[in-house]
């Protein structure tokens, strides 16, 4: 073997050293938490904590700037033009119609290719240089990028399109509002779901092996536990044709498919195939592409997804105004009845209502008014379900106010009410 | 055209070279530590990837273990750094030299394959290493936080109190933290590769037998670098969970950022001081620039084609076309002793081709 020569050695080895021994040496002295953040009783904002606590209430008079880091670029590219087109053409409605109080709203986008430190360096320049009012993004990782310091600015973070439960947390997370239902309070919903509709259910869970589809896995199978409900096997949808047969052989008679968008539909053609017919299958609420259950045929009748977004494409809600005036807002935009697109567009809507919510406060449209309204919103969104809300207080995160189940009818292709909305709370 | 200016490695002249560098490389540290935070923020992630991809180097430029799953490897440090700091309560930059200690036992792990593979088959070995890692993160989801992913809350990245820095300094302690990393990682990575061993590097890169019938061990050559070059990348990944806080396996440690590295390396020239800092500043400017000329999928392509129009430009990658643009008016030659021309079997074990000695020196 070929060493390196003593001198050669030592200089190599010396500075080396001295980093090492003076990073570990000091290691014993640095701290890790002492927590700046306060805790609050109830809800409240202590702004002296802001890195700028004037900007925090100074009234936003000109324009309110919004900036939105977004994958525009990379592998969910697709779907985020789909809820930027619901955004967009909501807030172009909101302008045309004088903005909030007389105040437009501008929404600056940066692509991030849906990589966390992108977002990061996005959520920067939108603080730092662009000093925008608030923020939004996609995905939880680009939440997590943004939260640590929107948070430290005192800029609010509105209805991103994730459900983490770590920003959840009011006291570290005050100025962080997430959109999407946590997977915990949908899958509480399909458990009791289940459990009124099935006698004796003999549950089995498929789930897609991505971390969404084990995020909604593990969701679901913590809420059968806290509903004392059995699960039989807990198999991955890689090989459809086996999961479906796995479940055949498990005897389970209810099937929870995590699945994620484009595996949804390709179960349920598998059991078809392997005569597999359980008595209920429920699935995920990002499993409600019609395109894939129109594709499954006949093996997708009657599965069942929580929804709380309104579907313009059914025909029994053609005439409703929330409806006409979404699908007039959206005139040419191609695929107006997905349903990111209406989520998109509900994000909007929700922003807005918060806005001028705080513009009309007593303290006037601020980035405290903001967050102090997103904090406190009851709000029936014209685009969720009708029994649906947008609700949060100090004493709850924000989230819709509950689901309503609805089955995929494969004759009339598109998915049918079956039930009553029921709240979560 | 006129000769080129011979300079001796270790003369005067040659000193006064390094001390210019060392003098511009203070006053680029200096200039960088007065920027704005988001400019001063774009300057850190430039040196975390530089050092992530001179970690790459190692191997793949310098040895030729073409390797495109060190993601993995930059993902197992950032995970480090979390986990210590997250469920150990460590002072987050501490736990960078334990990340490079995880990752060197790793990446000799993962080395292994390469004593009896290479080329294709080599980077189908680390191909399945960089796929797996989001799935072993997923599955280890007690320690790493699995697919809801970890955050290291910014109190828990406070800069410690022997820096001066408060916790809204951070991003200072940041800049200087990778200011540190990036001189020592330059520093090492030169030192080596000029060293004894370095020579067996490149023999081992140019032709196995002989390097092999030269009395090298390549089987320990191969091993103790991909080791070294995945604890180097390791230790960029630590600096990266600091950098972000928030850590999502499926977001920033999957394939497409060890391709990532893999571009930066290609670009910035591969066997190169100097090539990394140019990766670096590729994968984080070219993209910044492109997606605000076009929006959309539209500045991915636009990202391809500035990439495409520099391999046109410069085939050996930024540093080897500045370095052959340097070699015109100056050449730096390693020393000799004085009277003794370099004998036929000093150059039979020399460790670079002129193309690969002159990126070397740049």
């Amino acid at each position: 073997m070929t060493a390196l020569n003593p001198s050669r050695r030592r200089r190599l080895a010396l500075p080396a050293l001295v980093a090492v021994a003076g990073l570990l040496m000091a290691a014993c002295g640095s701290s890790s938490d002492d927590g700046d953040d306060k805790a609050s009783d109830g809800f409240s904002i202590n702004v002296d904590d802001c890195e700028d606590p004037a900007a925090a209430t100074a009234k936003i008079t000109d324009k309110i700037v919004v900036g939105y880091s977004a994958p525009l670029s990379g592998p969910v590219a697709g779907p985020v033009e789909l809820a930027t087109t619901g955004y967009d053409a909501r807030i172009k409605m909101a302008n045309d119609a004088g903005g909030i109080n007389g105040v437009k709203i501008e929404v600056k986008y940066r692509d991030d290719a849906f990589q966390p430190d992108k977002t990061k360096a996005n959520g920067t320049e939108f603080i730092q240089k662009d000093k925008v009012d608030a923020l939004a993004t996609f995905g939880s990782g680009g939440t997590g990028a943004l939260a640590d310091d929107q948070n430290a600015a005192c800029i609010p973070l509105l209805y991103p399109s994730s459900s983490d439960p770590k920003f959840l947390d009011m006291e570290l997370y005050p100025w962080t509002v997430q959109f999407l239902p946590s997977a915990a309070a949908e899958t509480a919903y399909l458990v009791k779901y289940i459990q009124d509709n099935v006698d004796d259910p003999k549950v089995g869970v498929v789930e897609n092996p991505t971390a969404s589809g084990k995020a909604q896995g593990e969701a679901f199978q913590e809420s059968a536990k806290a509903a004392d409900m059995k699960i039989l096997d807990t198999v991955e949808d890689t090989d459809p044709a086996a999961a479906a047969t796995a479940m055949k052989a498990a005897g389970a008679n209810v099937v929870y498919h995590g699945g994620v968008t484009g595996t949804c539909g390709v179960f349920d053609s598998a059991s078809a195939r392997v005569d597999y017919k359980p008595e209920l299958v429920v699935k995920a609420s990002n499993c409600a592409n019609a395109a894939e259950y129109i594709a499954a045929g006949a093996g997708a009748d009657g599965v069942v997804i929580a929804k709380y977004l309104k579907d313009p494409s059914d025909p029994d809600l053609a005439k409703d105004p929330a409806v006409v005036e979404y699908l007039k807002a959206l005139g040419n935009a191609p695929d107006p009845s997905n349903t990111i697109t209406v989520a998109g567009w509900v994000q909007a809507d929700l922003l807005i209502n918060t806005l001028q919510q705080a513009a009309d406060s007593e303290d006037g449209l601020t980035h405290q008014s903001m967050i102090e309204a997103a904090r406190d919103q009851d709000y029936a969104s014209p685009m969720l379900i009708d029994g649906v809300k947008w609700v949060s207080s100090a004493d709850r995160n924000a989230g819709v106010s509950g689901f309503a189940p609805y089955a995929w009818n494969a004759k009339e292709k598109r998915f049918i009410n079956v039930g009553d909305v029921t709240s979560i709370d | 055209m006129s000769s080129p200016k011979v300079i001796d490695r270790g003369s005067a002249a040659h000193r006064a070279l390094l001390a210019g560098a060392v003098v511009l490389g203070v006053a680029f540290a200096l200039w960088g530590s007065g920027l704005a935070p988001f400019e001063q923020g774009q300057i850190t992630r430039v040196m975390i990837y530089t050092v992530a991809i001179a970690g790459l180097n190692v191997a793949t430029g310098y040895v030729g273990l073409l390797s495109v799953g060190h993601s993995a490897f930059f993902g197992i440090g950032a995970y480090t750094t979390g986990i210590l700091v997250v469920h150990h309560d460590w002072g987050a930059w501490a736990t960078i030299p334990v990340a490079f200690g995880v990752c060197l036992v790793v990446g000799l792990l993962v080395g292994l394959p390469a004593l009896r593979i290479r080329g294709l088959y080599l980077a189908m070995v680390t191909l399945a290493f960089g796929v797996a890692f989001p799935e072993i993160v997923a599955r280890f989801d007690d320690l790493t936080g699995g697919s809801g992913g970890m955050t290291i809350h910014r109190t828990a990245l406070r800069p410690p109190e022997w820096s001066g820095f408060s916790l809204g300094e951070k991003n200072q302690w940041l800049f200087w933290l990778a200011v540190v990393l990036v001189a020592v990682t330059i520093y090492v990575t030169a030192c080596l590769t000029r060293s004894r061993y370095g020579l067996a590097m490149s023999a081992v890169r140019e032709n196995e037998i002989a390097a092999s019938s030269s009395g090298i061990n390549i089987a320990i050559v191969k091993t103790a670098t991909f080791g070294l070059s995945g604890a180097i990348t390791g230790a960029a990944g630590g600096l990266f969970a600091m950098y972000l806080g928030s850590l999502y396996a499926e977001g920033s440690f999957t394939l497409l950022a060890g391709i990532t590295l893999l571009i930066g390396l290609v670009i910035g020239g591969e066997r190169t001081i100097l090539g990394p800092i140019f990766g670096g500043l590729i994968v984080v400017y070219v993209p910044y620039y492109t997606s605000d000329l076009g929006g959309g999928q539209f500045s991915a392509v636009l990202f391809a084609a500035v990439l495409l129009l520099v391999i046109f430009v410069a085939p050996a990658g930024v540093a080897g076309g500045l370095n052959r643009l340097v070699r015109r008016y100056v050449v730096i030659r390693p020393a000799r002793p004085a009277g003794h021309a370099p004998s036929p079997s000093t150059r039979g074990v020399s460790n670079e081709s002129p193309t690969s000695k002159e990126r070397q020196y740049s």
